[in-house]
């Protein structure tokens, strides 16, 4: 092998591999230098990915290709590799090999051939760039390499067919017997190698570096949180580029813009602005053109801000659902570099949508998001037996933490003293805080009102550290978020559990008995704070199941592949512009599978998409109920 | 240019949910301390007239007595006021009994005081407040001052030449009249567009501002108009109870007035038509209305 390479072959390898390493380096610069902490990293958690595909895979056709295509590369590189070493294997072994190359040579082709096809049916500014020319690289190696091997059995071997060597047999009746033809294809073939090598930041298979990059170095604490913000430093959200982290950075660099996250965003769906994939590539564009460095530093001008390219119309829209994030094949995540640009806006900028401020002022004055005041918020257990903390923290177990839902809103109040009557019947010791209680703060941290959350979480973190650490029930599953993966980079770890899991942990235990039947059709609408950001599904699922005559149907798009509702991310207090309204799609999808019944398990699901199914006006509308509401009615 | 903002401190009831009469049915929770709501749509209005006409001009926020809501005080301050100065008289009491504070001539007195020291050419305030709601402070200050008055402007805008102003009100029913003014004057401001959302780094200096005390000895005239008697409102209830009718004529009429929260007797049963049922049976076999069969 070493003889055939040539001194210029060796130049051409190093300049190539030169190419490489300058351009990698440039982008690695890009980010590698910014603030944040490096996390360790997960070495096993990329072997599995690479080796599974499985996020691929679920665009099937494009992952098979893509498979193929992967293999096609990273083994040859391999034996090449290990071919530096110089060993003679036995000739058997080597024709077996030989097969196997030449099989995946040709899977290869085939891939390659698809998503270049792929490619050229789907034309979109928004998909992925300078990807043709890295295709017609592929291509010329495979057809230069099997052409090559073609003429070279031509020459040794014109009459035989080698079985180990099928596509150059084949080749080798065609082709001329001509030594020259040979050496041009292999000489096309290295070069081809070195154009491939030499290209990789260049165009799309800088994604081949980046992309492990962004799976090793994924966020492994379970469990979506949002950071915080350390105001005091100035930190107030992303004005540009130079304002995020080099995990955000790594995050853009690493999307190739396949656009899973655009298909799956309920506000892409129904018709609004926002693309996550376009924010990350807008992201990664000015990255590139304008740099990244503090404009303090060598007095390099300032870059834009990035909501002159991301436009506030865009990043409004966004419900916080977390699909861009469950859906993209390389771990990439918009939902934290939208809620910065939010928070740049309403803290920089004092911009903030007209009709939210009514209510962040609420939140501000009142410390609930109705406005109500604190003075009420019990009202909704007014000689319903219902133990308070401050005089009963001896003798409780549980803190059933209602939120601002629960404790206002007159359809939400119903659900609190259902799960009342479900902990009584129970015998549970539980208490709440009553008058004590504030807002979670998630509207506001969504809204990108970090000064306000803070002071929130403040003033509950404190009424926490008075009482001895029970174990917090809710019902809302954005207090659920809050309180258990934000609260405790504030300094409190709480133990919070969501109702339904808690409930059938009593069933578990036989606590309840769900007696009264009810014959219905239910499907149940997983909320997102509750299912992708804390991957409960089953819970409300094992509920319902427990209760005699209910028939449970699944919704196409369930789970981590559920449809938002429209009311996170601060958007039940925001109107929506364009389209259609989010919970109206929900709702309609929902009431096509004809279910009598809608089973949810968070208030703004609920409040949604009642709104929702009440407005398409359909003869036999189906009835939103909480799951919590349906256990109580069927409780013994 | 100066424009003097005045802003008062309030401590806003908005409900009573005590049962306490010494403390008028108040709880702790039942208020909260903010700034009066005109007075914020008065500066709202200020800084808009300074955005789009004198952007040179600097806004001075004015207010009278300790600092119940500070917090409030320099969020109004980060909104976009140059200063805040506070008025402190040695004859101050209690400022959260809107019986214990000075009426509106002591008041009015203390702040033309500042406002001449100061030097304002447009004094702005609320059109009343919410705690008190006298209404007379803007008139009694363009008395004093000797500048001409406006109240409940909505919107507030430079006329032709620099020292001519052009405000407009409503004069009731839909009409609306714009009027011009000589300035220096004393307008009083009705609610209109929210205060603007302050940006972050104004906050952070408007916490740390320090706020510039001015001292004055008390009025020496004592006011005309005196509060004699303040009754405070009875707890209105929410949904008026059904009186109990085993009690007496006193209790029951007391339980009409009582709190203002419902007082629910009782078991509701909820649930589907077969709990409810049962529910019944057993309320009906507990309270010996129906004998079971094996008693």
């Amino acid at each position: 092998m070493k003889a055939l390479l040539t001194a210029l072959d060796i130049l051409l390898v190093f300049l190539a591999v030169m190419m490489m390493g300058v351009g990698l380096a440039r982008e690695w610069s890009f980010w590698w230098s910014k603030k944040g902490s490096r996390p360790a990293g997960n070495l096993a958690g990329l072997i599995a990915y690479l080796l599974q595909q499985r996020e691929i895979l679920r665009r099937p056709a494009v992952g098979v290709a893509h498979i193929c295509v992967f293999w096609g590369v990273v083994l040859p590189m391999l034996v090449i590799i290990a071919a530096q070493f110089g060993f003679i294997l036995p000739v058997r072994l080597s024709h077996i090999l030989h097969l196997l190359q030449d099989i995946l040579g040709l899977f290869m082709l085939l891939g390659t051939l698809y998503l270049l096809k792929r490619r050229l049916r789907l034309s979109s500014e928004q998909g992925p760039q300078r990807t043709v020319l890295l295709i017609g690289v592929l291509l010329t190696i495979l057809v230069s390499g099997f052409l090559a091997e073609g003429a070279r059995l031509g020459i040794l071997n014109p009459t035989e067919f080698s079985w180990y060597s099928p596509v150059g047999s084949v080749f080798a009746q065609v082709l001329p017997a001509s030594p020259l033809f040979m050496q041009g294809m292999i000489r096309m073939h290295f070069l081809a190698v070195c154009v491939l090598i030499a290209i990789v930041p260049f165009s799309f298979l800088r994604h081949a570096v980046a992309a492990p990059l962004n799976v090793f170095f994924k966020k492994q604490e379970p469990g979506a949180a949002l950071r915080k913000l350390s105001l005091e430093t100035g930190d107030i959200g992303a004005k540009s580029v130079t304002d995020l982290s080099w995990k955000q950075l790594l995050d853009a660099e690493a999307c190739v813009a396949c656009g899973r996250c655009e298909e799956n965003c309920p506000a892409s769906i129904s018709g609004k602005l926002l693309s996550p994939r376009k924010v990350m590539q807008q992201i990664y564009f000015q990255a590139k053109t304008f740099g990244v460095a503090h404009p303090g530093n060598g007095g390099q001008p300032e870059p834009p801000r990035l909501a002159s390219a991301i436009s506030p119309e865009e990043f409004w829209a966004c419900t916080s659902c977390m699909a861009c994030v469950a859906h993209c094949p390389v771990y990439a995540e918009p939902l934290d570099k939208i809620i910065d640009l939010r928070r740049y806006q309403v803290m920089g900028e004092g911009q903030l949508p007209v009709e939210a401020r009514g209510m962040i002022r609420d939140l501000d004055l009142y410390g609930d998001v109705q406005g109500k005041g604190a003075a009420h918020r019990a009202d909704w257990a007014m000689h319903r037996g219902v133990p308070i903390l401050e005089s009963a923290a001896a003798e409780t177990d549980i803190l059933l933490w209602v939120g601002c839902a629960g404790s206002y809103h007159p359809r939400n109040q119903q659900t609190t003293q259902a799960m009342v009557k479900i902990l009584q019947t129970a015998g549970v010791r539980f208490a709440i805080l009553g008058k004590a209680e504030r807002c979670c703060g998630d509207p506001a941290r969504r809204l990108g009102e970090e000064t306000l959350f803070q002071r929130l979480a403040q003033q509950n973190i404190e009424q926490f550290n008075r009482y001895a650490a029970h174990t917090v029930v809710t019902l809302c599953p954005h207090c659920l978020n809050t309180l258990k993966n934000e609260y405790p980079a504030l300094g409190c770890r709480l133990k919070v559990v969501h109702a339904t899991e808690y409930v059938m942990g009593l069933l578990d235990a036989g606590r309840l008995q769900l007696k009264y039947p009810l014959a219905k059709k239910l499907a149940i609408h997983d909320a997102c704070y509750l299912g992708r950001y804390n991957g409960i599904y089953q819970a409300p699922r094992q509920l319902c199941e427990n209760i005699p005559g209910l028939t449970l149907s699944e919704l196409t798009r369930s789970r981590e592949k559920g449809f938002c509702c429209g009311g996170g991310g601060g958007r039940m207090w925001l109107h929506e512009h364009g389209g259609r309204n989010i919970n109206v799609v929900r709702a309609e999808e929902i009431a096509e599978s004809h279910v009598e019944l809608i089973g949810t398990t968070c208030p703004y699901c609920l409040v949604m998409l009642d709104d929702g199914v009440k407005s398409l006006e359909l003869e036999k509308t189906p009835v939103v109920s909480d799951v919590i509401d349906i256990v109580a009615n069927a409780l013994g | 240019m100066k424009i003097i903002v005045c802003i008062k401190q309030i401590c806003h009831t908005y409900a009573r949910t005590g049962q306490d009469t010494e403390r008028r049915y108040l709880n702790p929770e039942d208020t909260i301390y903010r700034i009066n709501p005109y007075d914020e749509a008065s500066l709202e209005l200020a800084l808009r007239f300074r955005d789009q006409f004198e952007p040179a001009a600097d806004i001075i926020l004015l207010t009278l007595g300790s600092l119940i809501a500070e917090s409030e005080l320099r969020r109004c301050l980060a909104a976009g006021a140059d200063q805040l100065c506070r008025i402190v008289h040695s004859g101050s009491t209690t400022e959260d009994d809107p019986l214990m504070q000075p009426d509106p001539w002591t008041k009015a007195d203390l702040l033309a005081r500042a406002v001449m020291e100061l030097g304002g050419e447009i004094v702005l305030c609320g059109k009343e407040s919410m705690d008190r709601g006298s209404g007379q402070i803007g008139a009694l200050l363009a008395h004093i001052l000797k500048m001409p008055y406006v109240s409940a402007i909505t919107d507030l805008s430079a006329g032709a030449t620099t020292d001519q102003l052009h405000v407009q009100r409503s004069a009731g029913r839909g009409v609306r009249e714009i009027l011009r003014c000589p300035a220096p004057a004393v307008f009083s401001v009705d609610l209109g567009p929210d205060l603007r959302l302050p940006i972050f780094a104004r906050r952070q200096w408007a916490m740390t501002c320090t706020i510039q005390n001015m001292m004055y000895p008390p009025w020496e005239r004592s006011a005309q108009g005196v509060t004699i008697r303040l009754f405070p409102p009875r707890p209105r209830p929410k949904i008026v109870p059904v009186p109990d009718s085993r009690l007496p004529a006193y209790d029951r009429i007391g339980q009409l007035l009582a709190g203002s929260k419902v007082e629910k007797k009782g078991d509701l049963l909820t649930g589907s038509p077969e709990s409810q049922v049962d529910g019944i049976m057993n309320y009906l076999k507990a309270n010996g209305f129906i004998k079971s069969p094996d008693t």
